[in-house]
């Protein structure tokens, strides 16, 4: 029966683990631990790439802004009545928004503020979500809807004031009216989207100021065209498809995937080292093993077989582990090296790690964790079949 | 000699080169051994029994000659070839015994049915009876190496039984065993030959050659065939 001879290979391969356990926890550890790293930053990398695009796709068609000497200038609601009029523009909505300091704990702390027609946008089509109390609606004036992280950070609820310094340095106080839930994405959790009125007071914009307007097309493939029609009615205009923001997103991840995957490559190289030297380490024992299973009738096919399995085993045991650790680390809020993970700790002053596992990271995940200790198994078991028996048995 | 021999040496010689010396442990030997015949290799210590009994257990290659096993010329295999011919014909006794240390006693034994496909079940059962005909029946689940010399040494025949063998090959199978355990092992060794087993055997332990086992008696000096003894 073949597969009782599969079977029974593997089951000697298991018995095998066991028998030689030193040498298997010697390769389970390092392994398990390379994994561990490696597939938490790789959900986390996944989970920033994937947060970022989320992010994209509720971006309007068409950001316009205005740029003199490079730096982004306050528009006008004058500049804009030529591009209103331009076709394929379903609406244009003026958004103001800003920054503003926050000292939590006695540390400094960089929040947005965003200030938009309550009515013309809803938090779906901003990407966000309330996750307590209510959105903004027409009619409110300072209102002001937060980050959950910041209400938390600031102890405030629902129906609660906070009081912030305006741009003149004056107090200015906004009644939160709702909460957007955080774990949704990560860049909500510094925001706070109240009323363009608000927003203007507290920012010092004139009346008809804006910092950006969101242009909506009435059909989103007119997003180069209706660019190309803006610039030539004004020429000032910055003028962001969301095309160009979601290629520069993925471009930013690709790019910082490349360091992830480096550090990544160091991790797994090390564990393929390990694995090298623990096997050769003990290839003399092993080389008499091949030498008296040859002997009493295996074939070097057998052999192989049986070292693919010990290494498949350990292997894939050692991944899975280490992806499980891996999640839960991250499910723990990832202690120690969240701040590595995301660059911005001294921005927010809490933030939940974004992390997703893709399936095809996971496949390459157990790919990288299982090829090299399978090859470092098998090569040497394959080499040493090539070799005379007896030559094997003397070691 | 009507039936085709089972083993059959021809002008066989081995050379080892050990750092740069060469040093020739057997040297162009003939020899057959019949079908369900007892073959005794006898001589002093580095005469070239052991490189004699290798070569026929298809563990290293002549450096001249050739060995025919059951009518196969074995030069023309690959190791391939090597471990299949083993694998059907030959149940090998080390003088080591080279049992694999932790894996227990059943298991060590039955370790040549594993690649024959066997199932576990089939494979229990065939370990569990070789055990009890060598009297080891009550250390199937012991450790190889919680075992004495004899026992381990039995324990190395049960494995080369196994399977079934038609021909068996042991290196000083009574070597460093007390009286009662050489008895007990020739004991084996004869029944086998009454099975129609054909053997190989090497010794220098006059009792062995007194018993009346082997048909033929083989004389091993430097590596060079001395003299040749059939019985009868
Ligand atoms: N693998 C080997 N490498 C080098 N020399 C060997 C090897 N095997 C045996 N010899 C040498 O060959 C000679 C015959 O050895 P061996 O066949 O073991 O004799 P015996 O079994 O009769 O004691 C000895 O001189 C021994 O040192
Ligand atoms: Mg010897």
């Amino acid at each position: 029966m073949r597969l009782a001879k599969h079977a029974g290979l593997f089951g000697l391969a298991a018995s095998n683990l066991v028998r030689y356990s030193h040498k298997t926890i010697a390769l389970f550890l390092p392994l398990c631990l390379a994994m561990t790293l490696a597939s938490a930053m790789t959900f986390v990398k996944d989970g920033l790439k994937k947060d970022a695009l989320l992010s994209t796709t509720n971006l309007p068609d068409i950001t316009l802004q205005r740029l003199l000497g490079g730096r982004l200038e306050r528009l006008k609601e004058e500049s804009l009545s030529k591009v209103s009029t331009l076709p394929g523009i379903a609406r244009l909505i003026p958004r103001v928004w800003g920054y503003f300091p926050l000292e939590i704990g006695g540390k400094p702390f960089v929040y947005t503020l965003v200030g938009i027609h309550p009515g013309l946008q809803d938090p779906k089509i901003m990407g966000l979500c309330v996750a307590y109390g209510r959105f903004l609606k027409p009619g409110d004036g300072n209102e002001a809807v937060i980050g959950s992280a910041l209400a938390r950070s600031l102890g405030v609820h629902v129906g609660e004031s906070i009081v912030l310094k305006d741009a003149l340095g004056n107090a200015y106080a906004f009644r939160v009216v709702g909460l957007f839930a955080t774990s949704v994405q990560i860049y909500a959790t510094d925001m706070l989207v109240t009323t363009i009125g608000a927003a203007r007071d507290f920012l010092g914009y004139g009346n008809g100021e804006m910092s950006d307007a969101l242009v909506y097309l009435e059909e989103a493939g007119l997003q180069d065209l209706v660019a190309k029609a803006i610039l030539s009615v004004d020429p000032g205009f910055r003028v962001l498809t969301r095309d160009t923001l979601t290629d520069a997103t993925k471009q930013a991840y690709s790019s910082r995937a490349g360091v992830f995957s480096l550090v990544w490559l160091v991790l797994l190289l090390t564990a393929a080292l390990v694995a090298w030297a623990q096997l050769s380490s003990i290839s003399l024992e092993q080389r008499k093993e091949v030498g008296i299973l040859r002997s009493v009738g295996w074939g070097i096919g057998d052999i192989i077989e049986l070292k693919l399995f010990e290494s498949l085993i350990v292997g894939v045991m050692a991944t899975a582990s280490g992806l499980f650790l891996g999640a839960g680390y991250l499910l723990l809020g990832a202690p120690l090296i969240k701040g590595y993970f995301i660059g911005w700790s001294s921005v927010f002053p809490e933030f939940p790690l974004p992390a997703y596992a893709a399936p095809e990271s996971v496949a390459l995940l157990f790919f990288t964790g299982v090829f090299p200790l399978v090859f470092a198994s098998v090569v040497p078991s394959w080499v040493a079949s090539s070799v005379e028996v007896d030559q094997c048995l003397r070691g | 000699m009507n039936a085709k021999p089972a083993i059959i040496l021809e002008g066989v010689s081995k050379t080892y080169s050990i750092a740069k010396k060469e040093v020739n442990a057997l040297m162009n030997v003939t020899l057959e051994v019949s079908p369900g015949r007892c073959c005794m290799l006898v001589g002093p210590s580095g005469s070239g029994k052991t490189t004699l009994l290798n070569l026929a257990a298809l563990l290293t290659r002549p450096s001249a000659g050739r060995v025919v096993l059951f009518g196969k010329d074995t030069n023309s295999l690959g190791e391939y070839g090597l471990d299949r011919l083993r694998r059907q014909f030959i149940g090998v006794v080390f003088q080591a015994f080279n049992l694999l240390g932790g894996l227990n006693v059943l298991d060590n034994v039955t370790l040549p049915l594993v690649p024959r496909g066997m199932g576990p079940k089939e494979r229990k059962e065939a370990g569990m009876a070789t055990l009890e005909r060598l009297g080891l029946g009550g250390f199937a689940a012991l450790r190889a190496e919680q075992l004495s010399g004899g026992e381990q040494q039995r324990v190395a025949i049960a494995r080369a039984l196994v399977g079934d063998p038609s021909l068996m090959i042991a290196d000083e199978p009574t070597s460093n065993l007390d009286e009662e355990n050489v008895l007990a092992i020739l004991e084996i060794l004869a029944k086998l030959k009454e099975e129609g087993k054909t053997l190989l055997l090497s010794s220098h332990d006059a009792r062995v050659l007194e018993c009346g086992l082997a048909d033929t008696v083989v004389r091993l000096k430097n590596g060079a065939l001395q003299s040749f003894a059939a019985k009868g």
